[in-house]
């Protein structure tokens, strides 16, 4: 009895959609055979009126017959190609999804990580020394003498007669040399300082990570390597480097170190000034004055050093034109990385 | 420096177009950084690294381009030379040894001073000397050519006619060509006359003996003065001249004499002058220097071929003298270049003639320093902080990076700060101090967030912070957290505004991710920029503290133009360390299921949350898991004046059995019955 019933409503519940020919007819249809006053509600609500046999056969049918009409509507509201997002219990699909705040590492944490994780692949550690420092370990150390101009390029920031901000993080060589014997192998990302008016590309403070790799049979060679590897790895697998000879107290050979330009692929752009290369960073062996520092013997061990400004390569990775941006912490421009 | 390509010709033919020349000597270490086309000539500027003061002279810069591009070099060869012997006219003495090292005077008779001839006049005028008469241009265009510094002085002007090296006399003074009068001091060297300074060595002449349209009788001036003396006088006296600049970087004994004899013969063909008298003192010959270089050495430290003859061909280019030996080069190199002293200065000269580009890039074959050695390769402090760093982030808070110096105004917003260090030559007001907390730089990004129309700043910094203890400078690392504005909300949920809550939550969230089961204790905090809720936070123990946190008073947001409420935290990364490194052991699961109880009270307002939820603790006894504010109301209809409604979770387990339910009970009502005790009326 209920079955027939059942199988009636079915065949016409099928055609009635099968033809309703727009959404309003098909909500009316919706609230006909699926509403409160429907008659397979009805069935469902007077169910426990049947024998016990009958019950399960007849719920679960009736279920299924709900469920074949549901989605006999929505699949037709789908052709009428009116639906868009909403669905028969009348939700729109397209609202936003309920936004999960996404916020970000700084650039400058960034590129310290990504910089860092490519030389601890490749075996090297990372150290830190003190950001205030003494004469000693920013310049004597470092064959930078008292009363040689080279000391000029290293305008820096002091505390008192003996104390200074560090204007190289060159300085952890020392410290780390000091402490342990060579072979070596490590990195030492941090911030250093120098006596500058800010502007669009100088900052009073700035990051820089220090390399050095200190055994018996390290060869300039390898430094290009090295560097060479770095450069591919963070600017990336296209670029080329070249190296320049250039003056540095605490390294000999030293060398400036340029980067293929990653705007113009080195054909020649107003960023690498028509050159096609950019120069990013400075390296060279350690100078055998330095080894004499830390007591570590010239004739027995070579090594070679390097030392890249974070916010330079950051800057050129990125395209951004002013290093102010960084430490405005502007949080649209924070969002962009 | 600047060069005349015109002028280089006149010692080596280059051949290079301009612009492969620029290249060419980029590649070879000198950097051109900048071109100016002047008539038929071309000025290129030159940066000259502070280890080659040869190359600060045309005849330098023009051995150099020899060498690097393969070209002969033709050199001037003075006609007239230094007497070896001092002949007592002009007269001259050295006092200060140490000071001046050498010190050649010329007498020229007969002088005629007047306007130089045009090719002088242009040349100068090109590398931007002013022109200034026939003597004195003389005078900087062998400085020019040569790199020796020369000084005219006229000799009528000397008082007592002769010249003594000395360091000055306390309360001297030079009223100098650059018409500045320089109060010295002792140590600074000075050239002086009979009464008076009449120069300061290697800086600057004086006024009162400079060469006129008068003069008649010229004394010239060529020496080598100590470096160190130079530097130290012209830094004191702040000043910089063509002079100093090369004594500081060094001159060489044999360019002193060189220059002395270019420019005298240039004297007698330009003004008719006519030398009477050489005075020569001091050294004559910087001893030689003779560096063996190993071919295996310095193939070694390159990591390419160097074959024999040709890095002996290089060396010889550079104006060395070089021997070989089976695998030895002895070397000798000109007396200009001041930087070559030991071999690694030689392998730096191979390396560079060769050309850095064509060393190979090779893959280190050392394998010494691979893991292994007990070494780990992250510092576990960093590790940490990375890991602090990316769970703030899944916070919903963006990392900020500040200026580790800050101003006195900046900082004084917070409260003076006597720990704070100052730095002693800022060169712009916000380089005043260093920070010693994070927190103002942060407010001040949080201020110019909202200025521009940001509306929620969640914020976070790990940093250094700089104190002063006593006589020493310490540097701790700190972690600091701002929330300030609104939270971002949706169409579903309103935002609302950022407060000491979810400041106070995302700090304890911090230390959950790292420590199993923290404990957390607040003490109250005494910080003047603090208002409104606040509390220093410790972890397990009330001595382990790690931080602060609470809400900026309003004067601090005034301060800064901020409107509303900022939460800020500060919390040291040492001791956070410390306080969550707990070693991790697995409790078992559960195997029975808990009972919850929900109990709602109205307190009077005095009564804290804290002390509620001890008292719940306490009575319940052991098998209270967890206590927990599901919610708080002040609905007045419900909760009267001066007081406020809180309803708590607690949650009873026993970690054996199942518990029943009149146990439950039991300790339920002695919950209820501590909690009347405490004054507070349960809701039924």
């Amino acid at each position: 009895m209920v079955k027939e019933t059942l199988d009636a409503l079915e065949a016409s519940a099928l055609s009635e959609i099968e033809e309703a020919g727009s959404r309003e007819l098909l909500e009316a249809l919706r609230i006909k055979f699926l509403g409160r006053q429907s008659p397979l509600a009805f069935i469902l609500k007077e169910i426990s009126a049947l024998p016990p046999a009958e019950r399960p056969v007849v719920g679960q049918r009736t279920n299924a017959l709900k469920e074949k009409i549901r989605s006999r509507i929505e699949e037709k509201l789908r052709r009428l190609g009116k639906t868009e997002g909403k669905t028969s219990l009348g939700i729109d699909a397209t609202l936003p999804g309920l936004p999960v705040e996404v916020t970000k590492r700084h650039p400058l944490s960034q590129a310290i990580d990504d910089i860092s994780e490519i030389f601890l692949t490749l075996g090297f550690r990372i150290a830190e020394g003190p950001e205030i420092e003494t004469e000693y370990y920013n310049f004597d150390a470092l064959n930078i003498p008292l009363a040689h101009p080279s000391r000029d390029t290293f305008d820096t920031f002091y505390l008192d007669d003996k104390w200074l901000l560090r204007s190289q993080t060159s300085t952890v060589q020392i410290r780390v040399m000091e402490k342990e014997k060579p072979p070596l192998r490590i990195v030492a990302p941090g911030r250093v300082f120098r006596p500058d008016a800010v502007d669009a590309s100088h900052s009073f403070m700035f990051h820089q990570v220090e390399g050095l790799w200190v055994d018996r049979d390290v060869r300039f060679s390898d430094l290009k390597g090295v560097l060479a590897l770095f450069a591919r790895r963070f600017f990336g697998p296209k670029t080329e480097i070249r190296f320049r000879p250039h003056f540095f107290p605490f390294t000999e050979p030293s060398a400036e170190v340029d980067i293929s330009c990653i705007f113009c692929s080195g054909r020649g752009c107003r960023v690498c000034g028509q050159k096609g290369w950019l120069e990013v960073l400075g390296a060279g062996m350690v100078h055998p004055n330095v080894f004499r520092a830390v007591r570590v013997d010239p004739k027995r061990f070579r090594g070679f050093a390097f030392g890249l400004g974070v916010e330079r390569l950051a800057m050129l990775k990125y395209g951004i034109d002013d290093i102010r941006l960084f430490f405005e912490n502007d949080l649209r421009f924070l969002n962009q990385f | 420096m600047k060069v005349s390509l015109e002028w280089l010709r006149e010692f080596t033919p280059v051949r290079l177009p301009v612009a492969k020349l620029i290249d060419r000597m980029a590649m070879g270490g000198l950097e051109v950084v900048g071109v100016e086309k002047k008539g038929t000539d071309t000025v290129l500027e030159i940066e000259i690294t502070p280890n080659r003061p040869d190359l600060l002279s045309h005849v330098g810069v023009a051995r150099e381009i020899a060498a690097l591009t393969g070209t002969t070099l033709k050199l001037p060869r003075p006609f007239l030379k230094t007497p070896r012997q001092k002949t007592g006219s002009p007269g001259i003495v050295i006092e200060d040894k140490k000071g001046c090292l050498r010190y050649i005077g010329r007498l020229l008779e007969g002088v005629r001073v007047g306007p130089s001839p045009s090719w002088l006049a242009s040349r100068l005028e090109r590398l931007g000397f002013r022109s200034i008469n026939n003597v004195v241009d003389i005078t900087n265009f062998i400085l020019l050519e040569e790199g020796q510094p020369l000084h005219a002085f006229d000799h009528d002007k000397i008082a007592g006619g002769k010249l003594v090296i000395r360091t000055a006399r306390r309360g001297e003074k030079l009223p100098a060509l650059d018409e500045v009068t320089y109060f010295l001091e002792p140590g600074d060297l000075v050239i002086a006359d009979r009464d008076k300074p009449v120069a300061l060595a290697g800086i600057i002449g004086g006024k009162g003996t400079e060469v006129s349209l008068g003069t008649r009788r010229v004394l010239l001036e060529s020496a080598s003065f100590n470096p160190a003396r130079v530097r130290r006088t012209a830094k004191r006296l702040g000043i910089t001249t063509e002079s100093s600049y090369r004594f500081e970087r060094g001159v060489s004994l044999k360019g002193v004499a060189r220059g002395s004899e270019r420019a005298a013969e240039l004297l007698i063909k330009e003004t008719g002058a006519e030398q009477t008298g050489v005075s020569d003192l001091g050294e004559k010959l910087s001893p030689k220097r003779t560096i063996s270089l190993s071919l295996r050495e310095l193939e070694a430290t390159l990591g390419i071929a160097c074959p024999k003859a040709k890095t002996k061909k290089e060396f010889i280019a550079l104006g060395c003298r070089v021997s070989a030996g089976t695998d030895i080069l002895r070397v000798t190199p000109p007396p200009s270049r001041l930087d070559l002293k030991e071999p690694v200065d030689l392998v730096e000269e191979a390396g560079r003639l060769l050309g850095y580009d064509r060393i190979p890039a090779t893959v280190p074959v050392s394998e010494r320093t691979a893991v292994g050695e007990g070494r780990s390769p992250l510092d576990p402090k960093r590790a940490v902080e990375t890991h602090i760093k990316e769970l703030l982030v899944s916070q919903g808070l963006f990392e900020v990076v500040t200026y580790s110096l800050l101003s006195r105004t900046l900082l004084g917003a917070f409260g003076a700060d006597p720990s704070a260090i100052a730095i002693r030559n800022p060169v712009s007001l916000e380089q005043e101090l260093m920070r010693p907390s994070l927190l103002p730089r942060l407010v001040e990004v949080a201020a110019f967030n909202h200025r521009r129309k940001v509306e929620g700043v969640p914020i976070f910094e790990v940093g250094t912070v700089y104190q002063k203890e006593g006589s020493r400078y310490r540097e701790r690392k700190k972690v600091a957290i701002l929330l300030s504005g609104k939270t971002s909300g949706s169409w579903r949920t309103q935002s609302t505004l950022y407060d000491y809550f979810d400041l106070k939550g995302r700090c304890e969230a911090l230390v959950k991710a790292f420590h199993p089961s923290p404990k957390f204790i607040y003490s109250s905090v005494s910080a003047p920029f603090f208002s409104g809720p606040s509390q220093t936070l410790c972890v397990d123990s009330p001595g382990q503290k790690i931080g602060i946190l609470g809400e900026l008073s309003p004067s601090v947001s005034s301060f800064f133009d901020v409107k509303g409420k900022m939460a800020v935290a500060e919390i040291d990364l040492e001791d956070f360390i410390r306080a969550t490194s707990v070693s991790k052991t697995y409790t078992p699961l559960p195997k029975h299921p808990s009972i919850r109880r929900d109990v709602a009270l109205i307190v009077g307002e005095e009564c804290t949350s804290e002390e509620l939820t001890r008292a719940i603790r306490e009575a319940g006894g052991e098998w209270v898991k967890d206590v927990s504010l599901f919610d708080t109301y002040s609905d007045p209809r419900i909760v009267p004046k001066g007081s406020r409604g809180l309803a708590y979770r607690i949650e009873f387990l026993h970690p054996h059995r199942t518990l029943t339910d009149e146990e439950v009970n039991e300790k339920y009502q002695a919950v209820l019955d501590a909690l009347t005790q405490l004054g507070a009326q349960i809701r039924k």
